[in-house]
């Protein structure tokens, strides 16, 4: 299998095209990289607000 | 067992809590490895050349910012029609997964089109539908923002979905209704010969795959996030009757 991957690996040359390439996959990555934080982010935020108030209730 | 008892919001986060994990990791592996066999073993296009690597990135973004909005429909049609909370707040959970995936789409799409068309935008049909798309978007999300009363501001959303769902279908057809400007027909089809060449079908389907499992455990997690909120608010609400 590895002989297979290596003979079709193609490090490709970007040429012209490399910042037009190049930007496409470090805008995708970021802004997707940024939505899963604030995603993350507002859950254990959602999450430990719940059980504060939770468990002030049930201390009373 | 009823498809309508995930309607219940403990079962829906019992549930999603079992399976998130799952569809976070096959979304990481899927695009991973998609965006490996696109970059590193395909070769460049005859006409396009190297640029042809953006499909990696353009087409599985724009896929999901469109099909974004019919599950929001979806969801929004059951909020109107059965009331389930859960329904409105997956549709919420969506919008700003949608409005990430249409920023990657404008973005990608202008930096693909500089050097095939020597222009960043155009004015074209598919294009500007997309934008428009965009803005249903954002004031999707404004608007659940502005309307205080839960209830009401799901039915006004419900109703802007609708409207806005003209423009996720315009964004999809809009080269078969007008067949004009200069964005091309779909990468993607059932008919064989009218998608892309096999070489750089393959890696798109694992991408797309990727996106759309990355979508789904997003929308879980935003879910889940709404209904902790929104039961953190009733329990505050009720203390102080």
């Amino acid at each position: 299998m590895h002989w297979l991957l290596a003979e079709r690996f193609n490090m490709p040359d970007l040429g012209n095209y490399a910042f037009h390439v190049l930007s496409s996959y470090g805008v995708t990555t970021l802004v997707i990289i940024i939505v899963i934080i604030f995603s993350y982010i507002k859950y254990t935020r959602a999450k430990k607000s719940l059980e504060k108030i939770e468990a002030n209730l049930n201390g009373k | 067992m009823s498809f309508w008892e995930y309607a219940n919001p403990v079962k829906f986060l019992k549930l999603s809590g079992t399976v998130l994990p799952y569809f976070s990791v096959f979304a990481a592996l899927m695009i991973i490895s998609g965006l490996c066999w696109g970059f590193f073993f395909t070769p460049d296009d005859y006409k396009q050349g190297a640029t042809v690597k953006i499909l990696y990135v353009h087409v599985p973004a724009a896929f999901v910012a469109i099909n974004a909005w019919f599950m929001m429909l979806i969801a929004s049609i059951i909020w109107l029609v059965r009331r389930h909370h859960v329904s409105a707040l997956a549709a919420k959970a969506a919008a700003p997964i949608g409005v990430a995936m249409t920023i990657i789409g404008l973005v990608t799409g202008a930096l693909w089109g500089q050097p095939m068309w020597g222009t960043w935008w155009e004015w074209d049909p598919k294009l500007t539908s997309f934008l428009i798309l965009f803005l249903f978007y954002i004031g999707y999300i404004a608007l659940w923002s502005a309307v205080e009363d839960p209830d009401s501001a799901a039915d006004l959303t419900s109703i802007l979905c609708i409207v806005g769902s003209v423009f996720a279908v315009l964004s999809r057809y809009a080269t078969v209704f007008w067949n004009q400007g200069l964005h091309q027909d779909a990468s993607l089809s059932v008919d064989k010969e009218e998608h892309v060449a096999d070489v750089f079908y393959y890696p798109l389907l694992v991408v797309m795959a990727g996106f759309v499992l990355l979508f789904i455990a997003l929308v879980l997690l935003n879910t889940r996030s709404e209904i902790m909120t929104r039961r953190a608010s009733a329990l505050v609400a009720r203390r102080k009757v």
